[in-house]
């Protein structure tokens, strides 16, 4: 049989391949941008990873002692190998207690600072070690806006030398 | 009447998701282990239909029922994908909505010679709108590829099959009346687009469900 397309049955053809077009469309601008925000998600985690390696390395191998902790409660959660040898410990554990209990209200006196103002600024603390010596420290530290995170950069003020 | 070769390639295409389905199935979590089974449903729907079709029984309410699992199942994948809670409410809603009117047809107006348009055609325009806005959640809290997600597969071959169909249901019944030769012609893209979902649903089979 022959068939007629008439004007309705034309515009039936015609309208569903729009329709499908659009769709498929819709369906290949989701993926383009879907692709372009993972792209630049990856970018980003990449300069953030390169960054993050760049200032590890600074960390682990700076002379001057640094330690990432929570002020309340005094809690450690990293401290490079600089503010271990100073304060004589071998774990962050170790640093936690020796920190958590300082003598004098020292430790006290540093939580209200980061509570009350958000920062201390060359802090003077002073630590009997094990071996009888009292070691006094410049604290500086920095509480993060959202909880009680504090970044401290610690520097050995007495005159004795640690390393080698 | 004499079926066309396309009609036998789209009434094969059913089985290739299944397949697919039930190869990975260890692989599938239990929301996709739904899917399978409802791709192993929609190839035992299509040969029972090629057997009622060759007996000259009707098939409409076949047709509608699986309508309304394919439904059900695809809204209920986007639900458990999305983590929006409106969104979830109104795929809910829509289920809920589709059911009553399906029961609503299966009772009052269910004809079993001629398409049920209504329970056909808010089937496929709910499909639409739902899938539309399933594939918009998913790019939205997207954290990597979005064809690495079975959501966006199972998403684009209803989306694409739906709305490439709805004209063609809707006058599905106007065609009929007009000659079996003019059905079979529209009825061409309703096969095209079939091949072409089923195998967005096979290809869900092979990503991860994150």
């Amino acid at each position: 049989m022959q068939l007629v397309l008439n004007d309705t049955l034309t515009v039936i053809v015609l309208a569903s391949i729009i329709i499908v077009l659009l769709v498929v469309s819709y369906v290949g601008i989701l993926v383009t941008s879907n692709k372009r925000i993972f792209y630049e998600q990856q970018k980003k985690i990449d300069e953030i990873t390169k960054s993050e390696k760049r200032y590890k390395a600074l960390f682990e191998t700076s002379l001057a002692g640094m330690m990432k902790f929570s002020f309340a409660p005094f809690i450690v959660f990293e401290a490079n190998r600089a503010i271990l040898d100073m304060f004589n410990v071998i774990t962050d554990y170790d640093l936690q207690r020796v920190l958590s209990d300082l003598p004098n209200g020292q430790t006290d006196a540093i939580e209200s600072a980061l509570k009350n103002k958000g920062v201390i600024e060359a802090f003077e603390i002073e630590f009997p070690t094990t071996t009888g010596i009292k070691r006094r420290f410049l604290i500086s530290a920095k509480k993060e806006e959202t909880e009680n995170l504090a970044h401290a950069v610690v520097v050995l003020m007495t005159a004795e030398k640690l390393f080698g | 009447m004499k079926i066309p070769y396309f009609a036998y390639v789209s009434g094969v295409s059913f089985f290739i998701p299944a397949a697919v389905g039930l190869y990975k199935w260890k692989q599938q979590n239990r929301i996709m282990r739904l899917f399978v089974l409802f791709c192993c449903f929609s190839a035992l729907h299509v040969s029972v239909e090629y057997i009622f079709g060759r007996l000259g029984k009707p098939t409409q309410g076949l047709s509608n029922f699986h309508q309304l699992l394919e439904l059900v199942v695809i809204l209920f994948l986007y639900l458990k994908k999305s983590k929006d809670n409106r969104f979830r409410s109104a795929l809910f809603a829509s289920s809920i909505v589709y059911i009553i009117i399906w029961l609503s047809n299966k009772k009052f107006f269910e004809s079993i010679d001629k398409i049920n348009v209504v329970v056909q055609s808010s089937g496929r325009f709910l499909l639409i709108f739902c899938s539309i806005l399933a594939l918009y959640d998913l790019i939205k809290m997207s954290v990597s590829k979005i064809t690495n997600d079975p959501v966006f597969w199972i998403g684009a071959g209803t989306i694409i099959y739906a709305a490439g169909t709805i004209i063609v249901i809707t006058m599905g019944n106007i065609i009929l009346e007009m000659g079996v030769d003019y059905f079979i012609f529209f009825w061409h893209i309703n096969w095209g687009l079939t091949i072409i979902a089923n195998l967005f649903y096979a290809r869900s089979f092979l990503c991860n469900w994150s």
